[in-house]
């Protein structure tokens, strides 16, 4: 066997893997310490949604509110063992009063600088749990005595020779300005006006997720134009992400009908 | 260890670890070179053992080399599903419950060295480099400018169809530069 280089992400991928796959043909029973409340969805991906003037540039990120997303019921959980790890995380106060929590179970905190614009300094871009955290329903469980660390990375400003990765919003600043939510086909009409290659994708609710709460909350089709009715969902980089830079040419618009579960989750 | 793993998954789960330890560095290199991006290759790479796991009684070959082709069969089929979708598709890994640990910076160098992407990158360059100057430049504008082929097909000064022809042309001709060498059936780590 030739020497390969370490892949710490594919080795910690494969550890994850080994505790889902001990704990997937049983039950696991009582002794949960501490449950960390937090939409299971949300934590699927490694940034969270980044909500600007009322749209959502996140990257690769659950509309929120959809059906099965937050809020976070937390059930059969007495309070104080329970952890909203996205909020707490999202400042100093809170971060410490996490530090303490995780820290009463065994469990260790690590806050990382991620570079990022204006916007988005001080946010939760992201938080990785232990290889031995698994979920449960829609909240994610940490049982006494899985050790390891919570990894929260939060938005810096960039150090010395650190690019920031930019929203769209603040690489384009006319994008959030061309947008309107209630007003679909104007948005795509407004940014192909303003230079724009926009590519329009229909997000409809899925009706399985009536019956599998599992289930995929919507269905994403490409369209040419908004279809009447819809309204905007956000505005991603042609790769669904949330990040944007100055001269980038095609975004894509989501749309939903109004009035679906997840048009109404995009106040 | 693929196959027997794999077989013995079926009723010990946790068997299936040795499939991803084995075959896990080659499933990411492949999609790495299909994606140009290791953030993304990783992610692919996460689901593709999850959806592996999840149809694992569907398989149906007889080789170790049998697990590795029906394990990038799948890593196509999620890659291409993710290009259609616009983003990495993730229902199976959730339903196992797993979450992609973030890469560092030092992991993505790692993963774009191993699976070559600069040598890959000059491939690509040869290879349009090599492409008839019509197809060359029907590539540029669809791939490269992402115009829409009534837009391509303007520029050119040609049909739809025709910009359409060209551009499948273009890319059937770059498609030995980009598909990976069978060399890249790695040792497992």
């Amino acid at each position: 066997m030739t020497d390969q280089p370490r892949i710490d992400a594919l080795d910690e991928l494969g550890r994850r893997f080994d505790a889902a796959l001990a704990a997937a043909p049983r039950r696991r029973r009582g002794r949960v310490a501490v449950a960390v409340a937090a939409a299971a969805a949300a934590l699927a991906t490694p940034a969270v949604a980044v909500v600007t003037d009322g749209f959502d540039f996140g990257r690769d990120v659950p509309r929120p509110g959809t059906p099965g997303g937050p809020p976070l019921p937390v059930t059969g959980r007495p309070p104080e063992r329970t952890l909203d790890v996205l909020a707490l995380a999202g400042s100093d106060a809170g971060r410490a009063e996490l530090r303490r929590r995780l820290a009463a179970v065994g469990i260790g905190l690590r806050v990382t600088a991620a570079p990022v614009g204006p916007s988005r300094v001080g946010i939760v871009l992201g938080v990785q749990f232990p290889r031995r955290a698994r979920f449960q329903g829609r909240q994610l469980v940490l049982e006494r005595g899985v050790g390891g660390t919570v990894i929260v990375a939060v938005g810096a400003p960039p150090r010395a020779g650190q690019t920031a990765r930019l929203t769209i919003a603040e690489a384009l600043p006319e994008v959030p300005a061309a947008v309107d939510r209630d007003d679909a086909a104007g948005t795509a009409r407004r940014l192909r006006a303003l230079g724009f290659t926009v590519r329009v994708r229909l997000v409809v609710d899925n009706p399985a997720r009536a019956t599998d709460p599992l289930a995929t909350p919507t269905g994403v089709k490409a369209v040419a134009d908004p279809p009447p009715g819809t309204v905007v969902l956000q505005v991603t980089n042609a790769d669904g992400g949330a990040t944007g830079r100055p001269g980038m040419r095609v975004l894509v618009l989501e749309v939903a009908p109004r009035g679906s579960a997840v048009a109404s989750a995009h106040p | 260890v693929g196959v027997a793993a794999l077989r013995t998954s079926v009723r010990d789960p946790p068997a299936f670890a040795a499939v991803y330890r084995a075959h896990a560095r080659t499933v990411l290199v492949h999609l790495t070179r299909r994606t140009f991006d290791p953030e993304a290759a990783l992610e692919l790479t996460a689901e593709t053992f999850a959806q592996a796991f999840a149809s694992r009684r569907r398989f149906r070959g007889d080789s170790d080399d049998d697990v590795a082709r029906w394990l990038l069969g799948i890593a196509n089929h999620v890659h291409a599903r993710s290009v259609r979708r616009g983003r990495a598709e993730s229902r199976a890994l959730r339903r196992l419950g797993v979450q992609v640990p973030p890469a560092e910076p030092e992991d993505l160098a790692r993963i774009v060295e191993l699976a070559g992407l600069a040598g890959l990158r000059a491939d690509v360059a040869a290879g349009l480099a090599a492409l008839p100057d019509a197809h060359r430049e029907a590539v540029r504008l669809r791939v490269v400018e992402e115009l829409p082929y009534p837009e391509v097909a303007a520029r050119l000064a040609v049909t739809e169809q025709a910009a359409r022809a060209r551009v499948s042309r273009g890319l059937r001709g770059l498609r030995a530069a980009l598909e990976p060498p069978a060399a890249t059936q790695e040792p497992s780590p």
